[in-house]
């Protein structure tokens, strides 16, 4: 048997992952044997370490795209860019944990070191381009959640979330599983490229095979993004689980869930006509944008209206992946499923392409920034002794905000818009680049309806601003002063969602530089 | 020049012709005629307060004084023989006018309008009107306002109101005169609803305001088309019987001075040839129009369109049929404003402007019959409804609609100097009667009903003495300005036929008789019940007593004059064309009206009527004035006092009922126009804004979606094998999909 | 070019924005600071404006005062503002509505004054800022930015039912801005091929130039032929859709007859202040972005929809109107006779004549100007009475004659009486809609609000003003104060000025007007003169920035347009 030869540069792109996990290792053991009760150096470590591997990322960013570990991983910007936002997500979540942990006398080891390793998962999922590969990471990062969800083990409800999202987490694994199986099955492989290599003459033989196969991938990768009708489990974990872990997952999760089904499902429509990836993305992301915020729309509870809202995001990148793959000539007739307007898209293919997942990454990295700000500040609202009481995150905690903590609502009003989509934020510019790829593949129908749809998440996102600006203060003390971690994180991502909302133009033209995933073009 | 140095080498009569300010610099001084009295508005208005009463009182006749000084100037000019205007449109120049243009007022695309104010004998003779009666009323207010607080206020509005008549009169062109004719109407509804905390008089002035406005609609359309139609001629005329350079000079007065000035549609209208004359590419009436918002229809009839839409605008300033309405209530603004704006000069604005555009109007017989009938009718039916009254104010107030109703006979029938004579002669005696009865209900505590009057003559002589004066004036007994003016219409109705129309100019001279004849009636009645008999019992003081001076002086100078203005009455002057000697009026208007009438003659719309010689006339309009004032003087002197509890037969006291309340015309107007409007607007709000759009659309759609919302909530059971379930069914239909690609 | 030259515009967007981070560095506590300094922005953007409007040349270029600089390469948005006739004149609008709105609310704004200031300097940028920008996104972000402090101003200061209208004002606007969005993008990538694409106006629109031209003489010919560019066909199939996405987001701001309905909430609801800007100002962005953007970029759409266009303003003006009629509330009535008036607005536009156009853009300043004037009136009466109802009120003119003498005069250039500004716009707008090709009915229909005008300002002038003094409340209520004077003043004064001298202001509008009917008509006659007059002339991206600090190898896509004409090629 012949050892693959694997030079350094094949390890290039693990550093980040390689950091976070030895951090998370090295937060392990420190718990096991140390016995001082002071644990405030645990964040400084987390922190630190999730900075350096996003520097790293970033540094590797503007690398050529290639296959790396033969074909197990590939380096390229969708990889590193991922990447680099799961770690920025990571920061920011760790800043806020501090104090959330802090508040509630929780500040055991296991949290930052299960919150690396989800990272460790996220990035690594990113860049596998092998099912089994990919497989692997899904799961380390699935199982760190899990535990992170049931971190707070006073009360039923994390323990219960905790449990569902397990229970459906296998439930939906074993299905890609499954699917992964049944495609090694049809072609004998389970690297992409060489799937993709396969997969027409597979197609022609085995159509039924292949079809389920790709189904059942789509659905396992669907429930992680927390897709309409995958979605189900969204709000009841995301409001049981702590309101910075809820933060992680809506944001890194997603993420690298996100670059794992695009990448997937890049090499498979490579090889089977791309008239199926097209419907069928449009036609999720279409029950997702309107499910999810319809759904939202009568919630009082921000948190689990921040979970819906969640969704409806999901539904905007999911229109960026549906054009991804709309894009003309390969996708005639996808207009008959949504019944969209089709313009005769006057880009060539690899331009739309490389705008539309230029759209979906600009739009997740707009997305973590704001949405890990709002559940900051929900973390920072919300007072521990009534975690388990259902008002717990009702509006009417927000009433007054703006006269007692001013400068809070002020940064919850700016996120609520960049999650509306209201210049000048992050919000608006990201789906600004989304529409803008989907109209330019042709998906104007879904274009409009995704735009209606947002106004009406408008609507309940600007609910939270009339509590916090237009009601009188409540009777009842307000929740603690955050402390100094906090206050740095929520001021960073206002920062960052007033900044890329004013001056977008570096993190986009980076965007637009040359060869976004490997094998695009 | 000194006239001793004139008379050597010319008449009397020539050398005071001369005017003493050359007509440029005249030309050059026109706005001021209109700025003093505007200054005075704002000085008065603004620090009416801080001056004190006798000073604002001062600052506003020494207002009007002056521009009526700068008028008699401007007057004086015009006559001069040498005067000779150079206009844009032509290059021969016009004499007896004197113009001058301040400026662009505003120009849009092709459209533009000037600044011009221009001065010939018809604005002459009506400047002088108006700012003659109107400084004697300023004089007559000073004491009649002598209580009121709100002194300030009502010169700013009167010398306000001066300045627009002015613009009125002073404009020349169509934009500019409508800014005059608005801003009269809008100084009426400030005078009328005066004594606004009196709720009932401020609707007044709302109601007069919306009349009019109804009526200004139809002349800014009016207008609109008027414009369109120059336009659409501009195009298509070219060279039309060899008058190319006329119509380049033409052209060019257009471009400079806008579509819409005097002269330049004169001009037009100049080098309209006769139906009858076929000219190559000339336009004549019933040539249509080829391109344009006005195509398919004739010159012709965009012209009769435009004539009837000033009639409409017409009939709302000058309170003709239909649109009268509002003058009867107009009354309760004070009553010297009554007498200035609603008896000499705002009223009479609708013949100026006909008289204006007198050569438009001669080639449009059907407008001629319209105009005159509505004039007739009005004449008639006013007249009627003055029997009825009882409230002194209302008499005069319907008299004065029944003599405008005259003068629109007389500009019907394009007997255009005898309306004007009509006009100058009514401002003096009407406006002698009303400053009559504002000095009576100024002697009697404010009491208008006549029939709590009487008997004043011996206690209110110098009242007394105008207030006959003017009432034999308006009867027209011989002696008096009235007769002749009156008359000079009758005589030139009936003397004129329409083409096409025959049967009007004998219709209206006769309707014309009757209303004489009522005019006559209803006079005596109010004089004879106001001044003779006996004092009546229910009358609020025991006894009237007269006015001071500055009431009385403008009375005695109004009554002089309308005893003088018989001069104007009387054919002394023979013409330089020959033919039957003219009156002064007829000869002075004819440098006005001779473009008229030559255009008459070309297209023959009118024919020598019914001859009859001016003395028969005379004898007829007189005989029936005595008759109808003989009448009242006997039923109201005699008949009536001499029989107490007379039985009036029901039918009487029906038909009595009826004219009092002017035949329920207002309570029709309210019920069919008024009423209908504000229920339509309720219904459309209620039913379309607030239920349809509103509710069921706007929220509609929200609550849809909200309900959505929270109906599927219910699929979120929160148990986990649900959440399962559907996750296989969603996967079973991606299954099933698949299949379904397979197999095609 | 001097610095102010090419910068006067950006000073006169971001000083209020300057200002109000002035005012956000001042203490709560210190109110009346926040108020001086609040004036003081405003009265600074006054007169930078006032020096812009001055310094534009009524004969020069159509755009002057450029300023042109990279803002978001990768997308093609640049950050490009200009002033042509119609924009200067209604930024001189805005700059002066300013300082009055910050008087009129004084004494009325008592509690988070500093909020509100802020706001008030925040809305005042993104106003002019949309008035000035020449590029899609760029205009687009103002726009949408405008609503966040007018809807606080609503939500926060209003009445009882704010914060119903505030949301009903924010989403209405919202959708039918959303729909042009997407609008926008299609525009961006129909309009230019691949590779030249930018959202700059300029550019944009002449590329379009020449496809319009074929499309229109196609629509003559009677729509089916064959031989269109790629581009004209394009335009063909998607321009009424793309007209009608910017029209409903223009005509909901206008606000046309069907979207009207979140107007009078929005004005009863809102304080003083907002109405003052909502009417003088927001509104404009409507009629602003159907003249500036709508109607020439898709003149074909509009020649097919003139009808139904004309139908919706006339409805707007006689139905508005009658709407008066039936109000019952002041700040209602006030608004319901804004809609009547643009309608009057929309109709001259629609008439595509100078006269009209003229007219309407006149209007639009007259509205600003009177209607401005009435809220900012009726809002001192609010303020001492706090009642809106018509029958809390009755005369009032007896207590205030000076306040009661300014109403009125508003209130005839609000009725277009000769001598006022009122009386200009509406004649012209009349008149130009006479000379339309539109049928002559209409023309008579819309001059009924000649009539109504009256009929409903003068009944509620007569209920408020005339009339005894019933109401005890009412019997010592003071006359105005100095303060008051000095905000009600300009307004009155400029209402009469405009109506008497209306030339200076008329011949800034001109080239603009002239420009507009000539792109406009395009889509009606056969556009036989030479495109080049109708091209816009527009700045281009500085060049030595064309080449930045981006990553090598940039896509296509990113290059910045060069030059207006070099995107005009390919479709050539």
């Amino acid at each position: 048997m012949n050892l693959p030869q694997l030079t350094s540069q094949d390890f290039l792109p693990l550093i980040p992952a390689l950091i976070l996990a030895s951090a998370a290792v090295v937060l392990m053991l420190s718990e096991a044997f140390l016995t001082s009760e002071n644990r405030s150096y645990q964040p400084t470590i987390a922190f630190t370490s999730s900075v350096v591997a996003g520097a790293f990322a970033l540094a590797l960013f503007f690398r050529p795209a290639r296959e790396v570990l033969n074909g197990m991983g590939v380096i390229d910007p969708l990889s590193m860019f991922v990447t680099a936002v799961v770690c920025l997500g990571l920061a920011i979540v760790v800043l806020l944990a501090a104090g959330f942990l802090h508040q509630r006398r929780a500040e055991r080891g296991e949290f930052y070191a299960l919150a690396l390793f989800a990272a460790c998962g996220m990035t690594l999922l990113a860049l596998s381009a092998e099912l089994i590969t990919l497989f692997v990471n899904l799961e380390i990062l699935s199982i760190a959640t899990y535990a992170l969800t049931a971190y707070l083990r006073r009360g039923v409800r994390p323990a219960e979330a905790a449990f569902k999202y397990f229970l459906l987490g296998a439930f939906s694994s074993s299905v890609f599983l499954y699917g992964a199986a049944l495609l090694y099955g049809a072609t004998g492989s389970t690297q992409l490229s060489a799937i993709a290599g396969a997969l027409p003459g597979a197609t022609r033989e085995m159509p039924a095979l292949v079809y389920c196969a790709i189904a059942l991938i789509a659905a396992g990768l669907a429930f992680k993004v927390a897709a309409v009708p995958f979605h189900m489990w969204t709000p009841d974990v995301y409001e049981g689980a702590p309101t910075p872990v809820t933060a992680l997952m809506s944001a890194g999760v997603k993420a690298a869930a996100f670059a794992a089904l695009v990448r997937v499902f890049w090499s498979l429509s490579q090889g089977v006509s791309g008239g199926l990836a097209a419907p069928l993305f449009s036609t999720l992301a279409l029950l997702t944008m309107v499910f999810g915020n319809i759904l939202a729309l009568p919630q009082r509870n921000v948190k689990r209206m921040l979970a819906y809202s969640s969704i409806a995001h999901a539904g905007y990148v999911l229109l960026g992946v549906a054009s991804l793959f709309a894009v003309p000539p390969a996708s005639e007739g996808t207009g008959s499923i949504v019944g969209t307007i089709r313009l005769p898209a006057l880009s060539s293919d690899a331009l739309a392409r490389s705008t539309a997942l230029r759209g979906i990454l600009f739009y997740l990295l707009a997305y973590t920034v704001t949405v890990i700000g709002a559940f900051g500040i929900l973390g920072v609202i919300e007072r521990r002794e009534d975690e388990d009481k259902p008002n717990a995150w009702d509006l009417n905690r927000f009433s007054g905000l703006a006269q007692r903590r001013p400068a809070l609502a002020f940064a919850m009003a700016a996120f609520m818009l960049s999650l509306g989509g209201i210049p000048p934020t992050a919000g608006f510019m990201g789906k600004l680049l989304i529409f803008q790829a989907a109209v330019d593949s042709g998906l104007v129908g879904l274009a409009v309806i995704g735009v209606l749809s947002s106004a009406v998440g408008v609507y309940y996102y600007l609910r939270v601003v009339v509590y916090m600006f237009m009601r009188p203060a409540p009777e009842e003390p307000a929740g603690p002063e955050p402390g100094w971690a906090t206050n740095a994180a929520l001021v960073a991502s206002t920062v960052g969602v007033l900044l890329l909302g004013i001056a977008p133009g570096t993190v986009s033209s980076w965007l637009s530089s040359a060869q976004l995933m490997f094998g695009l073009r | 020049m000194l006239l001793s140095e004139c008379l050597q080498h010319a008449s009397l009569i020539d050398c005071l012709r001369q005017s003493p300010v050359d007509s440029e610099s005249i030309a050059q001084m026109l706005w001021a005629i209109i700025a003093l009295p505007l200054a005075g508005a704002f000085v008065s208005g603004v620090f009416g307060r801080m001056l004190g009463r006798a000073n604002t009182n001062l600052i506003a006749c020494a207002a009007v004084a002056g521009s009526f000084v700068l008028s008699l100037l401007a007057f004086w000019a015009v006559n001069d023989p040498r005067t000779a205007l150079l206009s844009s449109f032509s290059q021969d120049p016009v004499r007896y006018a004197v113009a001058h243009d301040f400026g662009t007022w505003f120009a849009a695309g092709t459209f533009r309008v000037h600044f011009g104010l221009m001065v010939d004998h018809l604005s002459g003779v009506m400047i002088l009107v108006v700012t003659g009666v109107g400084f004697l009323i300023h004089v007559y207010s000073t004491s009649y306002m002598g209580h009121d607080e709100g002194y300030g206020r009502y010169f700013a509005y009167l010398n306000l109101f001066i300045a627009m008549m002015l613009t009125l009169v002073l404009a020349d062109s169509l934009p500019l005169l409508f800014v005059g004719w608005e801003g009269v109407g809008l100084c009426s509804y400030l005078l009328i609803g005066f004594w606004y905390e009196d709720a009932a008089k401020a609707w007044a002035g709302r109601k007069a305001f919306v009349v009019n406005r109804i009526g200004d609609f139809g002349f800014l359309i009016g207008m609109f088309l008027l414009a369109l139609w120059v336009a659409a001629f501009q195009a298509q005329t070219n060279n039309a019987g060899g008058q190319g350079r006329a119509l380049e000079q033409w052209r060019i007065g257009i471009s400079q001075q806008g579509p819409l000035t005097f002269r330049g549609l004169e001009e037009a209208v100049r080098r309209i040839p006769p139906a009858a004359a076929q000219l190559r590419d000339a336009v004549s009436l019933d040539t249509s129009v080829v391109s344009g918002p006005l195509k398919g229809t004739t010159f012709g009839q965009v012209l009769l369109a435009v004539l009837l839409l000033f009639m409409l605008g017409a009939a709302g300033k000058s309170a003709q049929l239909p649109l009268y309405v509002w003058l009867p209530d107009a009354m309760a603004g004070p009553t010297p404003v009554s007498a200035l704006i609603h008896a000499a000069t705002m009223v009479t604005a609708g013949v100026y402007l006909f008289s204006r555009v007198g050569f438009l109007l001669v080639l449009e017989p059907t407008a001629m019959a319209v105009v005159a009938l509505i004039g007739a009718a009005t004449a008639l039916y006013s007249a009627v409804i003055a029997f009825g009254q009882d409230d002194i104010k209302k008499v005069l107030a319907y008299s004065t609609i029944s003599q405008l109703g005259f003068m629109f006979m007389g500009v019907g029938l394009a007997v255009f100097w005898a309306a004007i004579l009509h006009l100058v002669t009514h401002a003096f005696f009407k406006a002698c009667l009303f400053l009559g009865a504002g000095s009576v209900m100024h002697g009697n505590a404010e009491e208008t009903n006549i029939k709590r009057l009487g008997g004043l003559r011996r206690q209110m002589p110098w009242t007394w003495a105008t207030f006959a004066i003017a009432t034999l004036a308006i009867t027209g007994i011989v002696p008096l300005s009235g007769f002749f003016s009156k008359d000079a219409i009758l005589h030139g109705v009936h003397g004129t036929d329409l083409q096409g129309y025959p049967w009007v100019s004998n219709t209206a001279w006769l309707i014309g008789l009757c209303a004489a004849f009522c005019t006559a009636f209803y006079m005596v009645r109010l004089y004879v019940l106001v001044f003779e008999g006996d004092r009546s019992p229910e009358a609020r003081t025991a006894k009237a007593h007269e006015s001071d001076w500055p009431m009385r002086l403008p009375m005695v100078v109004l009554a002089a004059l309308s005893v003088l203005g018989v001069v104007y009455g009387i054919p002394l002057i023979a013409p330089a064309s020959g033919g039957p000697a003219q009156t002064v009026m007829e000869n002075y208007l004819s440098t006005v009206s001779a473009v008229p009438q030559q255009l008459a003659r070309i297209h023959h719309t009118l024919r020598q009527g019914h001859e009859s010689s001016l003395l028969v006339a005379w004898a007829q309009a007189w005989a029936i004035a005595l008759a109808g004032g003989g009448l009242a003087g006997f039923l109201y002197l005699r008949y009536f006092p001499s029989r107490p509890k007379l039985q009036v037969p029901a039918f009487a006291r029906a038909l009595e009922r009826w004219v009092r309340h002017g035949f329920y015309v207002d309570q029709l107007y309210y019920f069919a126009i008024v009423k209908p409007t504000e229920f339509l607007s309720y219904v459309l709000y209620k039913v379309v804004d607030s239920f349809i759009i509103d509710t069921l659309i706007v929220r509609g759609v929200a609550w849809i979606t909200a309900r959505s919302g929270a109906a599927l909530r219910y699929l979120q059971t929160g148990n986990a094998q649900s959440y399962a379930a559907v996750m296989a069914l969603a996967l079973l239909c991606a299954a099933g999909y698949a299949v379904i690609q397979v197999l095609k | 070019m001097s610095f102010l030259q090419s910068h006067l515009v950006n000073l006169v967007i971001f000083a209020p924005l300057l200002f109000a981070a002035i005012v956000a560095a001042l203490p709560q506590t210190e109110k009346q600071q926040i108020r001086v300094a609040t004036l003081f922005g405003m009265a600074a953007t006054l007169l930078l404006s006032l020096w812009l409007y001055l310094g534009f040349e009524p004969n020069g270029p159509e755009f002057q005062f450029e300023y042109r600089a990279r803002w978001i390469a990768a997308l093609g948005i640049s950050f490009h503002i200009g002033v042509d006739g119609l924009a200067v004149s209604l930024m001189m609008l805005t700059a002066l509505l300013g300082p009055l709105v910050v008087l009129a609310s004084w004494s009325f704004i008592e509690e988070r004054v500093k909020e509100f200031h802020f706001a008030l300097l925040f809305l005042q940028t993104a106003m002019l800022g949309a008035f000035a920008s020449l590029d899609l996104i760029l205009f687009y972000v103002f726009w949408e930015a405008m609503l966040i402090p007018m809807y606080f101003i609503i939500g926060v200061w209003g009445s009882e039912e704010r914060v119903m209208a505030a949301v009903k004002f924010f989403l209405f606007t919202l959708i039918g801005s959303l729909v042009m969005l997407v609008a926008i993008l299609a525009l961006y990538f129909i309009s230019q091929p691949a590779g030249a694409r930018s959202f700059d106006y300029g550019q944009i629109y002449n590329s379009l130039l020449s496809a319009t031209r074929e499309v229109s003489s196609c629509a003559r010919a009677g729509g089916v032929c064959s031989g269109l560019s790629p581009l004209a066909r394009n335009l063909q199939t998607y321009g009424p859709w793309m007209f009608f996405a910017f029209a409903l987001a223009f005509a909901v701001k206008v606000p046309m007859f069907p979207v009207h309905t979140w107007l009078p909430d929005a004005h009863v609801q809102a304080p003083a202040a907002g109405s003052i800007i909502l009417a003088g100002v927001m509104l404009k962005m409507g009629t602003f972005g159907f003249w500036r953007y709508a109607i020439p970029l898709f003149p074909v759409a509009v020649r097919d929809l003139t009808p139904l266009l004309a139908s919706l303003s006339i409805i707007g003006i006689v139905y508005g109107a009658l709407m008066c009629l039936a109000q019952r509330d002041v700040k209602r009535l006030i608004a319901y006779s804004s809609v009547s008036h643009l309608g009057f607005c929309m109709l001259g536009m629609i008439a595509i004549t100078e006269e009209g156009a003229a007219g309407s853009a006149y209007q639009m300043l007259n509205h600003g100007i009177s209607t401005g004037a009435l809220f900012l009136l009726f809002g001192m009466l609010y303020e001492r009475r706090h009642a809106r109802l018509i029958a809390e009120y009755g005369g009032i003119a007896k207590v205030m004659p000076v306040y009661s003498a300014l109403f009125l005069i508003i209130t005839f250039s609000s009725i277009a009486v000769p001598g006022t500004n009122g009386f200009v716009g509406e004649f012209l707008v009349l008149l130009g809609t006479f000379k339309s090709a539109l049928p002559r009915f209409f023309g008579v229909l819309a001059a009924l609000g000649v009539i109504l005008g009256p009929a409903y300002m003068l009944w509620m002038v007569q209920r408020v003003f005339f009339g005894p003094l019933t109401h005890s409340e009412n019997q010592r209520v003071r006359d105005l104060n100095l303060r008051e004077l000095a905000t009600a003043l300009p307004l009155v004064a400029l209402a009469i000025l405009m109506g008497v001298l209306p030339q200076p202001f008329l011949s800034r509008l001109a080239p603009a007007t002239k420009l507009f009917v000539a792109r406009a008509s395009l889509g009606a006659n056969a556009a036989s003169d030479d495109l080049r007059n109708l091209e816009m002339k527009v700045l281009d991206l500085p060049r030595e920035a064309a080449l930045s600090s981006r990553p090598s190898s940039a896509t296509a896509a990113d290059n910045p347009p060069t030059s207006h004409t070099r995107a005009f090629e390919p479709h050539r």
